[in-house]
């Protein structure tokens, strides 16, 4: 009986661990997220012998809706994605034509970077698709951040076998992420840096994407613009817009 | 003297404005410029011992001033230069680019020598007026209703050709367009490009929704001769785009006693986690012929005839495209139809590297092959190296 009441405890504290993980990660998103955002950001690909950078605004609401639109280079310029819960769609300007993407269009490189289009548009979010775990707490860029372990659920349609990810325990930012393979082989980092106030929220300007297997490869994403919970009319996130936005 | 005085002051103090800070932020808030430069250097073999070569210089700009926040006018322009012996072997170069197929003729040959044609088109000139919940676009226009990669049976106002790989814009159609969204992914559509007659119109009503996570759309059109009904959709089968595309023509002479045409086309593409991205596709054509050509120019019938009814020659033809980037600056595509019946092959081949932010190389060619005399051999192909340049 007292085995029992042990296991129970044990069972109850384990909830509430797994619970507060939960609520960490659910911070920090709805931190990036808000109930909705606009951002202007420049995209620079880094290879060890040239680099190409490519600047973008992007308006998301929630979890489901989100819309980019690519500002430069020349060549690019009015190229449109929309993401509208499990469908995406792409507008070519000099087609003049809205091409709707194949699910499997998401998991690959975003541009030639070294993100997908679903680390862009957020589709497996870290809330929804992952189970989650407190491993301890880190220093990183001298903030005291809690380390979590974020495994895929057995449904979900996502790209990775498990994150580590660290978050401040004061503000909720996410400062690092360690993106490991299916075989639970470190495969990516992402590195947060120059934390600022964006809007009244402090967030890290620049975030640095390094895929491990390829050196002198990286990402860099800088924002130059942030904003949260703004209103954005719901029309921004249809079929009929994208030739709208600017 | 006086004129030019007065012109240059104008100009002066226009662009004297521009300097402050307020108009300069109108200036740049209104008014989009934007364009490229493409010079091309095609080589023509017909057969291995003949080769006939010939430069293309390309411009395009385009110009679009917000007027209003609603209001907008767009005009683009094509700019072409040829030269070089295929040129000189063509006197009837600049007559040929000089029509104008819309109501308003919009194209100009400043320049007709033997050697040397230069060509000017305005392909978009238009009126746009955006409300919430519709929008009017009055003027040359391009129309764009097609869903597929390859062929579009409901592109009804300019037929697209994946072949003519340079004129991507296609011209534009003189028309009147009216959008109204009855929702976020719905919307109805009415286009009318007006001829001498109705026979010489293009008439079009569409109607666009999504439903099971597919987009549908569904189109009736008083195409020219006929009367056309068209539909589309576009979704997935678990991970992959499965789109399929179809119009059918009907002559409105004798309808009762004739019978229409079908053209349809459907597709299947994939993308891997690397990159590498694969395209299926099939288009049927029922006008189409299914015994060997005897087309003069071969390429013509691909490209200069094509009409929405008529995408392809071919009863039936088969359409393949492998493309990856090998890095973000590298890019390769293979693109294979063929068309069974008439038993051609054509293969293009296409490489582009990015230069620098705004440069870029591009390396394509086209080979045909089919069989003559019972035998399967080249037909002609071409080579082409275009540098890119973009503002």
């Amino acid at each position: 009986m007292p085995h029992l009441k042990i296991l129970f405890f044990l069972l109850i504290s384990l909830k509430l661990q797994a619970q507060s993980a939960q609520e960490i990660i659910e911070s920090a998103d709805s931190k990036l997220r808000g109930k909705s955002s606009y951002s202007e950001m420049s995209i620079t690909i880094v290879r060890p012998k040239w680099q190409k950078t490519m600047t973008m605004k992007n308006w998301s609401q929630g979890n489901d809706y989100a819309v980019s639109l690519v500002t430069s280079p020349a060549k690019e310029k009015g190229t449109v994605f929309l993401k509208r819960k499990n469908e995406a769609w792409n507008y070519l300007p000099s087609l003049e034509r809205t091409i709707k993407l194949p699910p499997s269009m998401m998991t690959q490189s975003f541009m030639g970077t070294d993100l997908t289009n679903d680390d862009l548009v957020k589709q497996s979010s870290m809330v929804v698709d992952y189970t989650h775990k407190i491993l301890g707490s880190q220093r990183i860029l001298g903030l005291d951040c809690w380390k979590l372990q974020l495994m895929p659920k057995e449904e979900a349609t996502v790209v990775w076998g498990k994150l580590i990810i660290w978050i401040d325990k004061k503000d909720f930012m996410q400062l690092k992420v360690e993106f490991y393979d299916e075989d639970e082989e470190l495969v990516n980092l992402m590195m947060g840096h120059d934390v600022a106030l964006f809007d009244g929220v402090k967030l890290p300007g620049k975030i640095e994407f390094i895929p491990l297997e390829d050196e002198g490869h990286k990402t860099i994403i800088k924002y130059d613009v942030w904003q949260f919970n703004k209103t954005i009319p719901s029309s921004y996130f249809t079929t009929q817009y994208v030739s709208r936005l600017k | 003297m006086r004129t030019t005085y007065f012109i240059a002051s104008i100009l002066f103090m226009h662009f004297g404005l521009l300097g402050q800070e307020k108009e300069h932020s109108w200036w740049k808030d209104r008014v989009q410029i934007s364009g490229f430069v493409k010079y091309m250097n095609t080589a023509s073999i017909a057969n291995l011992d003949s080769m006939i070569t010939d430069n293309l210089i390309h411009n395009r700009l385009r110009l679009k001033v917000n007027i209003t926040n609603k209001l907008t006018s767009v005009v683009e322009m094509r700019n072409r230069i040829f030269y070089g012996e295929a040129t000189s072997l063509n006197p009837h170069l600049g007559g040929l680019l000089n029509d104008d197929y819309g109501l308003i003729d919009l194209s100009f040959v400043p320049v007709d020598k033997q050697a040397f044609v230069m060509h000017s088109i305005l392909d978009r000139a238009y009126l746009k007026y955006s409300a919430q919940k519709w929008e009017l676009r009055v003027g040359r226009q391009r129309i764009n209703w097609g869903v597929n990669l390859a062929w579009n049976p409901n592109d009804l106002f300019n037929a697209y050709s994946l072949i003519d790989f340079d004129y991507q814009e296609r011209p534009g159609a003189d028309a009147v367009r009216f959008q109204y969204f009855t929702g976020g992914l719905s919307s109805v559509e009415f286009a009318a490009q007006p001829g001498s007659s109705l026979d010489s119109s293009v008439i079009a009503a569409m109607w666009k929704f999504n439903k099971w996570k597919y987009d549908f759309q569904l189109i009736a059109a008083n195409y020219l001769k006929d009367i056309t009904i068209g539909a589309a959709w576009a979704g997935n089968i678990k991970s992959a785009g499965f789109k399929t595309e179809l119009s059918y023509f009907h002559p409105k002479s004798n309808f009762a006693d004739t019978s229409g045409a079908l053209s349809l086309s459907t597709s299947l593409d994939y993308s891997f986690k690397n990159g590498l991205y694969l395209n299926g596709s099939l288009l049927l054509n029922t006008s189409g012929v299914s015994e060997p050509l005897n087309a003069s120019s071969l390429f013509q019938t691909f490209i200069g005839d094509i009409t929405a009814k008529s995408l392809m020659p071919s009863k039936l033809t088969y359409f393949g495209q492998i493309s990856g980037a090998f890095n973000p600056k590298l890019s390769a595509s293979m693109s294979l139809f063929y068309m069974q019946g008439i038993n051609m092959l054509l293969c293009m081949p296409s490489i582009v590297y990015g230069i620098e932010e705004n440069w870029e190389l591009m390396l394509t060619a086209q080979a045909a092959f089919g069989s003559l005399s019972n035998t399967f051999k080249s037909m002609g192909s071409g080579v082409y190296l275009r540098l890119m340049y973009s503002f």
